[in-house]
């Protein structure tokens, strides 16, 4: 295959054959000169002939003919090195030799000196064009131009106004519109280094080797690698993405540029791309100054993408399912199955669109990176080639682009591609490790009583706190202590931080007695199915407190860092999900409220990819796969008659099916449980807001840290809290106040 | 392909050798003055400036204001060493002399310019004609024409004057006038008679080369 390639230039023996055109352009224009120079003479001269006007043009524009005569010999250079290969390969190693001594210059020295060689050309191009007008020798003609500038100043003044009048409202106005939003930092402007990043030491790794080969280029280039010019830093919001790019700048003694998310976004069509091609026309500038520049776009998703929709709407629909008014029904499900139910809800709820910029500004970003190593400037791609000269190559530009984003769906797929973006790091949560490296980090700048293992217990009940958040929880708990009087921190403080940003505060409202037990029964439900059920999760706390969006809650942590989920754990989320159902029903004698929505909806979707996705189910085949291929549900093809409805339904009937057997287990484990479900409901109704292990003291019959459970091993007062639930029953059918009042006991 | 080449090699070939040739006349005359006249090769060339010093000596009524009216001469002469004072003289010329000569006219002389005004542009023919005296010099008007130009008019007049060295020469003087009468354009040739005989058609073409479309 590589034998029927077309040869490389510097494969080649001889030259590449020139078309005629190319072989006669300038000889065609100096002879069609030469004609209007003659012309131009007849026209000026009524009795002149014209063959003595070719003559008299002859004599006096002589030039013309040293012209013909340089391009004769330019034209028969390049048909010796179409036929002579000996010839040609001297001038190729000539010019080799050339083009080497001149790159032992640095690419910012050669590009200086271009630079001047340009501006001396054209002076002298100037003065020889100013002797011709001003009938003087080009030194002395280029001395008289400023007085002849000056003299004319006055018509070019109302000639340059007429012109620029007209096109200055646009000019100036997209010039205005093309600023702001790209800011450029220079090494030791910024003070925030790599040690200020707590918790993500494996991405900070990773960022330090790019750093390293931005500084040190040769040491991958040398061994035929090259510098990855792209790093995507893409995560949950608040786990430090920012910071490190600040960082980055800190610890770089390259320019640092920083792209505001809406750097890019513009009422006019195409100032996008002016800021685009703006900003990389500066980028490539620094970068051959300083030797690298790096360029960090920070929420990476504005700059959106032709056609996937973007997630504007998507923490509102994922929110506003979690988040229903009844209970608060995503918080005791584990991460992972509130990632997968707030993903499939933005799919069922966003629309297809582009987003960011829009209007060309991403095709132009996608041209500017991967259009670095094109031929550059006017001389270069222009001159050159009319001259038959191929363009230079441009010197390297080290840029290293670094994209941070917490939706990294929203970017281009064109955008992520290696050559672009080379390296996708995920900044996720800190480790536990790092999130007591982050505790420490901001608890040392307060003062408090904490321990070391209140610290450990703290990052143990914070599995997904961010450094945002573990910076927002200590500095609530420092308000907590001014409120009390202190300046010090508590535990207590801590805790109750972490529940007010957890929960939000509550409303302090007060249900009536039948409403609140029947809150207090449909959270003890799933306290109590989370207790019996399921191992991967510990309760975090109880509440029956109403707050902004929620009757009450059950909100759980995981107890260890994990990143594979099982069925059996899926179906503990389910049953955990369906206890408030089957608790509902058992204990208000069939009726259930409208409070199981949210719970109802949880389960039903992790069941939807327990059967559909995770193979999880009866069939084998993954829906998303047939739905793509368009082939039906697994397990519900009937055949070439069927329609997509009955395949759905055949799917649907069997996440059915599971619910209705996860339901009835979920069932006996209440009824099995039933005393203990009171008890905690008991609990709840007297306390309003329990911790984890307060009920694991009720389920145990011990004593917690709020809650004495002790009580609760009694049989007498169990028959009394049963009594008490069996009056709100009767309280909840004839809807009045309940004839027996909640029973106290001792200690509580 | 290569008859391509061929035209452009055999064009190439046809304007370089240009460069060795010589026009076939010489071109005399301004351009921003719109007045041209060719003059025959081996005709040797004597300034503006040289005219227009030896025109700022002379000593007659007028002389240095009419050097100074005017906007372009040049002389040409067969032989080299014919000095501008020669070109200014009424005497008759060694050798032939060719004078290309525009001037502004004066307040007096736009009012009083007419056909016999410019026939007397060198000598006072029509004085000469309508009234002779004993002093009139011997001549003969040989030919007189009303020559009319773009933006100019006048007329041609050949004459023979013998000088009072008894030597013939015979002029030909075109004298014109710009329509809005502010310049003259005058072409004077003048020969020995001899001379001029031999060469009649030389002073034709020169005279009838003479060009004037005005100022541009």
């Amino acid at each position: 295959m590589s034998d029927l390639s077309r040869l490389r230039d510097s494969d080649r023996k001889v030259r590449i054959h020139l078309s005629a055109y190319d072989r006669s352009k300038f000889l065609g224009l100096f002879l069609l000169v030469f004609l209007i120079l003659v012309w131009a003479s007849l026209a000026d001269n009524p009795i002149l002939s014209f063959t003595d006007g070719c003559v008299l043009i002859s004599k006096s524009k002589w030039w013309l003919f040293v012209l013909v005569g340089i391009e004769v010999i330019r034209q028969i250079h390049f048909a010796l090195s179409e036929i002579l290969a000996p010839y040609h390969g001297f001038w190729q190693k000539y010019f080799s030799f050339i083009d080497r001594q001149l790159h032992r210059l640095s690419d910012w020295n050669r590009y200086r000196l271009s630079r001047v060689i340009k501006v001396l050309v054209f002076i002298a191009l100037l003065s020889v064009v100013l002797g011709a007008v001003y009938k003087e020798t080009p030194i002395r003609a280029l001395f008289l131009a400023p007085k002849a500038l000056w003299s004319a100043l006055p018509m070019l003044g109302q000639l340059l106004f007429a012109v620029f009048f007209i096109i200055i409202q646009f000019g100036a106005m997209f010039w205005f519109l093309s600023r702001g939003g790209i800011d450029t930092y220079f090494p030791d402007d910024i003070r925030t280094r790599f040690t200020d990043v707590w918790g993500q030491d494996h991405v900070l790794n990773r960022i330090r080797e790019n750093l390293l080969f931005l500084e040190s280029p040769e040491t991958i280039e040398e061994h035929g690698g090259y510098v990855p010019g792209g790093i995507l830093l893409w995560g949950p919001p608040g786990t430090g993405k920012t910071l490190m790019a600040e960082s980055m700048a800190g610890e770089t003694g390259k320019p640092f540029v920083f792209v505001d998310p809406g750097a890019f976004n513009n009422m006019f069509f195409g100032v996008g791309v002016l800021k685009v091609k703006s900003l990389f026309r500066k980028l490539r500038k620094l970068a051959l100054r300083y030797g690298g520049v790096v360029v960090f776009f920070d929420e990476a998703d504005s700059l959106g993408n032709r056609g996937i929709a973007t997630t504007s709407n998507r923490n509102a629909n994922s929110t506003s399912l979690l988040n229903s008014t009844s209970c608060h029904g995503g918080d005791y499900l584990s991460e992972n199955a509130k990632f997968v139910i707030s993903r499939e809800s933005f799919v069922a709820n966003s629309a297809m669109g582009s987003g960011g910029g829009g209007m060309g500004t991403l095709q132009a970003l996608l041209t500017e990176l991967s259009g670095l190593k094109k031929p550059r400037g006017f001389f270069n791609r222009v001159v050159r080639r009319t001259l038959g000269m191929r363009p230079k190559n441009p010197p390297k530009y080290r840029i290293l682009v670094v994209m941070a984003t917490n939706m990294p769906e929203a970017l281009d797929e064109a955008l992520l591609r290696p050559g672009r973006i080379d390296r996708m790091y995920r900044v996720g949560y800190p480790s536990k490790a790092g999130r007591i490296r982050t505790y420490e980090g901001y608890l040392a700048k307060v003062s408090h009583s904490l321990s070391a293992e209140e610290v450990d217990k703290l990052a143990t009940i914070t599995p997904y706190a961010t450094g945002a958040t573990i910076k927002d929880t200590i500095n609530e708990a420092l308000i907590m202590a001014i409120r009390n009087g202190r300046t010090s921190i508590t535990w207590s403080d801590v805790i109750k931080a972490k529940q007010l940003k957890d929960l939000g505060p509550a409303e302090d409202v007060e249900y009536i007695d039948r409403e609140r037990h029947a809150v207090a029964v449909h959270e003890s439900c799933h306290a109590v199915m989370a207790y019996l059920v399921r191992q991967h999760m510990s309760i975090d706390l109880a509440t029956i407190e109403k707050g902004s969006d929620y009757l009450g809650m059950v909100a759980s942590i995981p107890p260890d860092d994990q990143f594979t989920r099982w069925r059996t754990e899926y179906e503990a989320d389910i049953l955990v999900s369906l206890a408030s159902l089957a608790g509902e029903r058992m204990f208000f004698d069939g009726d259930n409220s409208s409070g199981v929505s949210g719970d109802l909806e949880s389960a039903t979707t992790i069941a939807s990819f327990m059967e559909g996705h995770w193979g999880m189910g009866q069939t084998i085949s993954s829906h998303a796969s047939n739905r793509r291929n368009e082939v039906g549900s697994p397990g519900g093809s009937k055949g070439k008659d069927d329609n997509s409805k009955d395949l759905r339904m055949a799917l649907g009937d069997r996440i059915e099916h599971n619910l209705n057997s996860l339901l009835s287990r979920a069932e006996i484990v209440l009824r099995d449980n039933r005393s203990k479900v009171l008890s905690l409901a008991h609990a709840l109704e007297t306390h309003k807001t329990i911790s984890g292990d307060d009920v694991v003291a009720v389920m145990t019959a011990s004593k917690g840290p709020l809650v004495d459970g002790r009580p609760y091993g009694s049989n007498e007062n169990v028959e009394a809290i049963e009594r008490y639930h069996q009056a709100a029953l009767v309280a909840h059918k004839s809807h009045l106040r309940p004839e027996v009042a909640i029973p106290k006991f001792d200690g509580q | 392909m290569l008859r391509t080449k061929g035209t452009i090699a055999m064009a190439l070939i046809g304007v370089i050798s240009l460069t060795g040739c010589q026009s076939s006349q010489i071109y005399s005359g301004d351009k921003n003055l719109g007045m041209f006249v060719a003059i025959p090769h081996g005709w040797k060339k004597i300034s503006q400036e040289q005219l227009h010093t030896r025109e700022l000596q002379a000593t007659t009524v007028g002389a240095k204001e009419r050097a100074q009216s005017v906007i372009f001469q040049e002389a040409y002469s067969l032989d080299p060493k014919t000095s501008p004072a020669e070109v200014f003289s009424i005497k008759a010329p060694q050798d032939a002399i060719v004078l290309l000569r525009s001037r502004y006219l004066t307040g007096d002389e736009m009012n009083s310019v007419s056909y016999n005004w410019l026939r007397d542009v060198v000598f006072p023919l029509t004085t000469w004609l309508s009234n002779p005296t004993a002093k009139t010099p011997q001549y003969q008007l040989i030919d007189d024409l009303e020559n009319v130009q773009n933006k100019a008019r006048g007329v041609r007049t050949v004459y023979s004057v013998v000088d009072s060295d008894k030597a013939s020469q015979t002029i030909s003087q075109t004298a014109l006038v710009s329509d809005d009468r502010t310049k003259i354009y005058v072409l004077l040739i003048r020969a020995r008679t001899s001379w001029y005989q031999k060469n009649a058609s030389i002073v034709s073409k020169i005279a009838k080369s003479f060009t004037v479309r005005g100022n541009k």
